[in-house]
């Protein structure tokens, strides 16, 4: 009963954005923990158990992504998504304290209404990439 | 943030654009392909490794709105790989991410 409650498409597109939202942190924690100076790549972050917690979230968030995308037609799922982009920036203001100024979250609002616009044709544009691969 | 920083996210996010089709297109689908499977790892890996190094050096607020410009990137491959022509909502939406992006990056 629970378990089907939790297939449901809207409660997995909600799983799927706290998980994906929840991996970020965590791998950002594992970033910040990197010692000393690093290059382009942050291999040295792999020593961190935050960037492990992330990349475990990473993965489920990624199956509930695929399961979404077997319920729902693909320009709801990605309108829906979206939501990340809210939740991310919260996240780093409550959690890591990171200092948000007026200037980024109008950014990140402009960017959020951009990804709306563009959330069908996106969406159609994706399923026939996918079938040319 | 340098160009460079700039340069560095816009290739993360064409990474996971392609690193994620990849995967769906291998776990999924009529007949699940390993190639792809394989590939599609190889392409997250080599984001993720660069996403931390980016992440170790700047705000994730400021790094994940380049997120946005994933469907940007999806719509010029569909356009110069299909010659897809998209709606004239779409390229409004991908002007504002573009310049979200533009506003998130110099904040």
């Amino acid at each position: 009963m629970i378990w089907r409650w939790f297939c449901n498409a809207y409660v997995q597109i909600a799983f799927g954005s706290l998980t994906v939202t929840a991996s970020e942190l965590l791998m950002k924690c594992g970033a910040n923990a990197q010692a000393g100076a690093i290059g382009v790549f942050g291999f040295s972050a792999m020593g961190s158990a935050w960037t492990w917690a992330g990349i475990v979230l990473y993965c489920i968030s990624f199956v509930s992504w695929v399961s979404v995308l077997q319920k729902l037609p693909l320009a709801i799922a990605y309108g829906l998504i979206n939501i990340v982009h809210v939740l991310i920036p919260l996240g780093c203001w409550i959690f890591l304290h990171e200092v948000i100024s007026t200037q980024r979250w109008s950014g990140i609002a402009i960017v959020l209404i951009g990804m709306l616009l563009i959330a069908k044709p996106a969406a159609q544009v994706e399923q026939k990439l996918e079938a040319r691969l | 943030m340098t160009w460079t920083a700039i340069i560095l996210c816009i290739i993360c996010q064409a990474l996971i654009v392609v690193g994620q089709m990849l995967l769906k297109r291998g776990v999924s689908g009529r007949q699940p392909r390993t190639r792809y499977f394989c590939l599609g790892i190889f392409s997250m890996a080599i984001w993720f490794f660069l996403w931390l190094g980016l992440m170790g050096k700047w705000d994730l607020s400021k790094l994940y709105p380049f997120e946005g410009l994933n469907p940007v990137l999806m719509a010029i491959g569909a356009c110069l790989l299909l010659k897809e022509k998209l709606p004239a909502s779409a390229w409004v939406g991908l002007g504002l991410v573009g310049v979200g992006v533009a506003i998130v990056a110099g904040s």
